[in-house]
């Protein structure tokens, strides 16, 4: 199981009239994060199997990409009759450099942090579902 | 008539003496006043027709060309190129901002209803907390489906559609560059149905 921190922030105008949906969008836009992260998880997992190693400085370099797993959450009101919500996603993209004297070394290096990017993800709620 | 003779030949030599001083000319005058006059040389033409000087001639200095200062060509001075101290800083993505649910209908890069709220919500996020000069990149990604040269014509319209938007919203058009890669730069698998949903995306990368 996917270890994800989640922190759903409920958020909105505390004047305006809640969407009688957004509970249900709430509740919806958790499972869909949990769902989008195990792929993003899985992608990142991918990326370190399929790690391309070239020659670099008298030994071996490669490159991978990985996602999260720590993201943040939270679904905002439109006022939009197509799209009466969006949900925005907050996660890091984090990319790791791996050194060895060969490839194998490589491969088996445990990897660089070298950059972490702030990601942002905006979703759309239309006809009842998250479109992405 | 012998002393007659002789009283004549006297006058004679007297008249031709005094005549004689009348003529001279000024260097023998100076001569008979005792002054150092540099006479010209007296030549005598000897047996062989050459001339010599009895008296040696000044030997002129010795006609010494003038040497020219050797020609030296002005070296220009060594161009120093001065090192460029500033390093070529090549702008880095410190965020990324995807949307999600662009999908436009086929062949088209219209911004349909539904895709306001998200599009909305990207130039809220650009606007709040951001330098008004700092530099976005929107890029424009497709999946397999259909051809390279297709999808390719087809990400850079819809960049350019969502960049359109950004412009119509407010955020400066100087700041904005759309980029279209077509396929080119998927992070999903293409295979599965999944995977080419998450490749179809429209991506702000936001640079330092």
């Amino acid at each position: 199981m996917l270890s994800v921190v989640l922190a759903l922030t409920l958020s909105g105008p505390s004047t305006a009239i809640a969407d009688p949906e957004k509970p249900a969008a709430q509740k919806s836009f958790e499972h869909f994060v949990n769902v989008w992260m195990s792929k993003l998880d899985k992608i990142g997992k991918m990326n370190i199997l399929g790690i391309d190693i070239m020659p670099r400085d008298q030994g071996f370099v490669g490159r991978y990409v990985c996602y999260g797993p720590e993201c943040k959450f939270s679904i905002k009101e439109t006022g939009s009759a197509e799209t009466p919500f969006v949900g925005i996603l907050c996660y890091s993209e984090k990319h790791f450099l791996k050194k060895g004297e060969n490839r194998q070394k490589t491969f088996q290096n445990p990897g660089m942090l070298t950059k972490k990017i702030r990601v942002t993800e905006i979703f759309r709620f239309t006809h009842g579902k998250w479109v992405y | 008539m012998v002393k007659f003779l002789r009283i004549g030949l006297i006058l004679l030599c007297a008249v031709a003496l005094v005549s004689g001083c009348a003529n001279m000319t000024a260097p023998q005058e100076e001569f008979t006043k005792g002054s150092a006059v540099v006479a010209p040389p007296m030549a005598f033409q000897n047996y062989c027709g050459y001339c010599e000087s009895k008296i040696p001639e000044p030997v002129p200095e010795p006609c010494v060309e003038p040497v020219p200062e050797p020609c030296v060509e002005p070296v220009p001075e060594p161009c120093v190129v001065e090192e460029v101290k500033e390093e070529v800083v090549v702008p880095e993505v410190c965020e990324k901002i995807v949307l999600r649910g662009i999908n436009f209908d086929f062949d088209k890069s219209n911004i349909k209803p539904e895709f306001i709220p998200v599009l909305d919500e990207a130039v809220e996020i650009l606007k709040t907390n951001r330098d008004c000069d700092t530099n976005v990149i929107i890029e424009g990604h497709t999946d397999w489906t259909g051809t390279e040269k297709y999808n390719q014509g087809l990400s850079e319209r819809r960049a350019a559609s969502v960049c359109n938007y950004l412009v119509e919203k407010g955020i400066s058009q100087n700041i904005l560059q759309p980029i279209g890669y077509g396929e080119a730069d998927p992070i999903a698998n293409n295979r599965t149905r999944e995977g080419r949903s998450m490749n179809r995306r429209v991506v702000f990368k936001i640079l330092d």
